[in-house]
């Protein structure tokens, strides 16, 4: 069976059918998928590691706490993996609630596979773009750690006046040589892992740099 | 035991004038009944003086005759020697008064000359004894008014001895004028009594004594007109106790008797009764007058004995009267007044009747236009006819009472209409999606394993097409099921109601009303304690049929248990933007192994599982949550939630 999908990433299955679970496991295992199953959402809490990657398959009309609850509980704890419902009910009102809490979709039983499977190709996507996101703000924020106080001055002045970034102009505001300027706009750029100021100020967007 | 207003208005106004007319009669008749009695003794005392000085003035003549002769004898003017004067002088004194009816002189000699009455054969008679030396000779000679003689004859058997009588001898022995005592005299069958005043020589020897009879019968016929009351007598008793003087002396001196009956033996009972203890010692002595009261066969007398005239004449009057020949007239009057009292108190009974009915018509009125309006036959807002003031109100009142029980049973019909059509709709609806839920898990299970044996005939290095091809054929069985819950689930889900605003404090009050019957039936007692409260929204029926069906477990829990307490209590509580409402019961709990909420499990006979997950996907559908309180040890308590208006 062809494989498009980034094998490290796990189906994680919460339902409290037990046939469920082992049919819904069984069959996506044999498409390749890595799944992995839980009985309540409970025991969902207790066993995921949020730093795996992969989706959550999640039961809609539970006993404790139900699939609505627990993408609340999920939602509180920032812990952002995409999910996708099944339902036995089919509720309007559910699926509605659901979508927008963030769900991928809202799927009534039974489903057809290569629905819920697209949904799963879909969060996997998802869920990797996500993380490489947060890991690029991760690393980006390291990086920027790594400057020197004056150093990471003049990245912000950069950044809050992206029109003004001439050494002359930046030496007159913070008081210094414009050849210092130069020096550290040279160790930013170094230490940042970038080539010009352009992918600074992008980078202080897409990771959210702090602006003190 | 209660009275109708109007025999209560009759008796009393009849009452009331009884005994007004009552108190009044019987003061007057107190006051006047004394006033009256005192009347009698008056009179008694006033007849007893009138019989006394009548007594003393009729007996005075005879003495005065008696001693005017006497003088007359004693002077030279008349020869007492020569009896044909003495006779014509004795004749014209008896002619001065008609009450005297004899003149007699005797003297010491024996000699006797008699002038007295006579019923025939002439009106007047005289007797003349003559003694002599040779015998005596005893003459009759009958007159005429004018003297003149009518038979004249001589009586040779007569023996009268004049010196020998009583009077004689007391006249003689005395001195002086005497009365004899009273006797009935020999010539007339008369009661009498006879005066005697002795006459003397100038020398003052006795020379004889003259005697003047008067009977005293007139006495008694002046004792009859004394007139003192209807049943009242009076007589008169000399100093033995014989009655000398009464009433209806003549009859009984007629029967021959030539003694005065004693009054112990007098035929007048009541005198007997009155006066016989006076005689007791065989003699009277009254020597004062008294008054006195006594009973004789249950009638009440007055009394009154008298003195008449001391020592001369010892005798005594004794009158007596009933009490009631004064007081009758009262009594009568007593009596015609009570049945005029009576009289009065029926007619004003009737007038009281009448008036009670003419007061009570607007009362009856209302009350039939009540019960009418009760019953449902007569609208309580038709016009009232017309009536009191007070009844107006009673009656406003009542209207709205009406009007709003009205309301309140129309309401709680309502709700059970509405609750019975949502509850059959409902639970087709919960069946169906209960159903749905629980066959899709296994169309669920056999897709899935179908796509799983896909794959694995895909994977194999021939792949059989013909397996696969059932195999896909499985799969769309599969959701072809699933579509046609699908299908009938949306079906059902069309009738979903529409969200209101409404009064939850009400709708539980309504709901208890409904229930009201079945916990009467089970001994379970409904206590609701009401919070005001904004108003919550929601679909009104179906959170009613969440109540229904939450008070109803509560109240059957109790009935299959031999709890001694069998309350169920409803309180709501304002939680946030929710009202929280919890029904609790201190029935047994819940059964352990029975799984709340869930779908066709049950711990009822008959039960089908569904109630209690149908009550919590009502509420959930209202925006709210249902749950089992199991941290409140004592009690089952339910609660659900209800989001307020925004």
């Amino acid at each position: 069976m062809t494989s498009v999908t980034d094998r490290q990433s796990t189906v994680f299955l919460v339902d409290d059918d037990e046939r469920i679970r082992i049919s819904l496991s069984r069959a996506l295992g044999k498409r390749g998928f890595q799944v992995s199953t839980f009985a309540s959402a409970e025991d969902f809490l207790e066993g995921y590691d949020p730093d795996l990657p992969g989706c959550l398959v999640l039961d809609y009309g539970m006993p404790g706490l139900n699939g609505l609850e627990l993408q609340e509980h999920l939602s509180r704890e920032r812990i952002s993996i995409p999910i996708i419902f099944i339902s036995g009910h089919g509720g309007i009102p559910e699926s509605v609630q659901a979508m927008k809490g963030g769900a991928v979709d809202f799927l009534e039983k039974p489903f057809r596979q290569h629905v819920l499977v697209d949904c799963i190709e879909r969060s996997f996507k998802k869920d990797l773009e996500s993380r490489a996101i947060r890991e690029n703000t991760r690393s980006a924020r390291e990086r920027y750690d790594m400057l020197t106080a004056r150093e990471k001055e003049v990245a912000r002045f950069m950044i809050a006046n992206p029109s003004n970034t001439s050494s002359k102009e930046i030496g007159r505001e913070l008081d210094i040589s414009p050849r210092t300027v130069d020096h550290h706009r040279a160790r930013i750029l170094e230490k940042m892992g970038i080539r010009s100021v352009a992918e600074l100020i992008d980078l202080s967007v897409s990771a959210s740099l702090p602006e003190e | 035991m209660k009275f109708s207003l109007g025999s209560v208005l009759a008796i009393s106004l009849a009452g009331l004038q009884f005994l007004a007319i009552t108190i009044v009669v019987s003061t007057t008749y107190v006051t006047s009944e004394k006033a009256m009695l005192e009347l009698a003794r008056l009179r008694l005392a006033e007849a007893g003086k009138n019989a006394s000085q009548h007594s003393q003035s009729f007996l005075k003549p005879a003495r005065e005759t008696a001693e005017l002769v006497s003088r007359v004898f004693e002077s030279s003017v008349l020869d007492v020697e020569d009896a044909a004067e003495v006779e014509k002088f004795l004749f014209q004194s008896l002619q001065a008064d008609q009450h005297l009816s004899g003149l007699y002189f005797g003297d010491e000699a024996g000699n006797f000359i008699y002038v007295m009455r006579s019923s025939g054969p002439g009106p007047f008679r005289t007797k003349i004894i003559d003694v002599a030396e040779d015998g005596r000779t005893t003459q009759l000679i009958w007159r005429t008014a004018d003297f003149s003689v009518v038979e004249q004859r001589y009586d040779p058997e007569d023996r009268f001895d004049a010196r020998q009588r009583p009077w004689y001898e007391s006249a003689t022995k005395e001195r002086q004028s005497i009365w004899t005592a009273p006797y009935i005299f020999f010539s007339s069958q008369q009661p009498g009594i006879t005066a005697a005043t002795p006459v003397s020589y100038p020398d003052g020897r006795l020379r004889g004594v003259i005697g003047v009879d008067i009977e005293i019968a007139a006495i008694s016929e002046f004792l009859a007109n004394l007139g003192i009351s209807e049943n009242s007598s009076a007589l008169i008793l000399n100093e033995n106790g014989d009655v000398i003087a009464y009433p209806t002396f003549e009859q009984t001196a007629a029967d021959g008797a030539l003694d005065f009956d004693s009054i112990a033996s007098f035929d007048d009972p009541v005198a007997r009764a009155a006066f016989a203890e006076l005689a007791a010692n065989g003699g009277i002595t009254v020597t004062r007058e008294t008054l006195s009261e006594f009973e004789y066969r249950k009638n009440t007398y007055v009394s009154l004995v008298k003195p008449v005239l001391g020592k001369d004449v010892p005798w005594t009057i004794a009158i007596y009267a009933p009490q009631n020949d004064f007081i009758q007239t009262i009594k009568d009057n007593r009596r015609r007044n009570v049945w005029i009292a009576a009289a009065v108190s029926i007619v004003t009974a009737c007038l009281g009747l009448l008036l009670a009915e003419l007061i009570l018509r607007p009362v009856r009125a209302f009350a039939v236009r009540t019960a009418l309006v009760s019953q449902g036959e007569a609208l309580a807002s038709q016009p009232l006819p017309g009536t009191y003031r007070e009844l107006e109100r009673a009656n406003k009142t009542l209207i709205d009472e009406i009007a709003q029980r009205r309301e309140a049973d129309a309401k709680i019909l309502q709700l059970n209409r509405d609750l019975s059509h949502f509850s059959r709709l409902d639970l087709m609806g919960q069946m169906a999606t209960g159903l749905a839920h629980e066959l899709s898990q296994p169309l669920t299970a056999i897709s899935q394993n179908v796509d799983a044996a896909i794959t694995m005939v895909k994977e194999k290095p021939d792949p059989d097409q013909e397996l696969i091809g059932i195999l896909t054929e499985l799969d769309e069985h599969a959701h072809r099921g699933g579509d046609i819950i699908r299908t009938l689930r949306g079906f059902i889900r069309k009738d979903k109601g529409e969200s209101k605003p409404f009064d939850l404090n009400a709708l539980i009050t309504q709901t208890i009303s409904l229930l009201q019957n079945e916990a009467t039936t089970n001994d379970v007692d409904i206590r609701f304690a009401r919070r005001t409260l904004p108003e919550v929204i929601g679909n009104r029926v179906q959170l009613a049929q969440v109540l229904v069906n939450l008070v109803r477990n509560a109240i059957e829990a109790m009935a299959d248990a031999d709890s001694t307490q069998r309350t169920v209590t409803i309180r709501v509580e304002p939680k946030g933007d929710h009202a929280e409402v919890s029904v609790e019961d201190t029935g047994p709990g819940v059964s352990p192994g029975i799984t709340l909420f869930k779908r066709f499990e049950t711990s009822k006979t008959g039960g089908m599982g569904l109630g209690l997950s149908l009550c919590r996907t009502i509420v959930e559908n209202n925006g709210g949550k249902l749950w089992y309180d199991r941290e409140s040890l004592e009690v089952s308590r339910f609660c659900f939630t209800i989001p307020f208006q925004a």
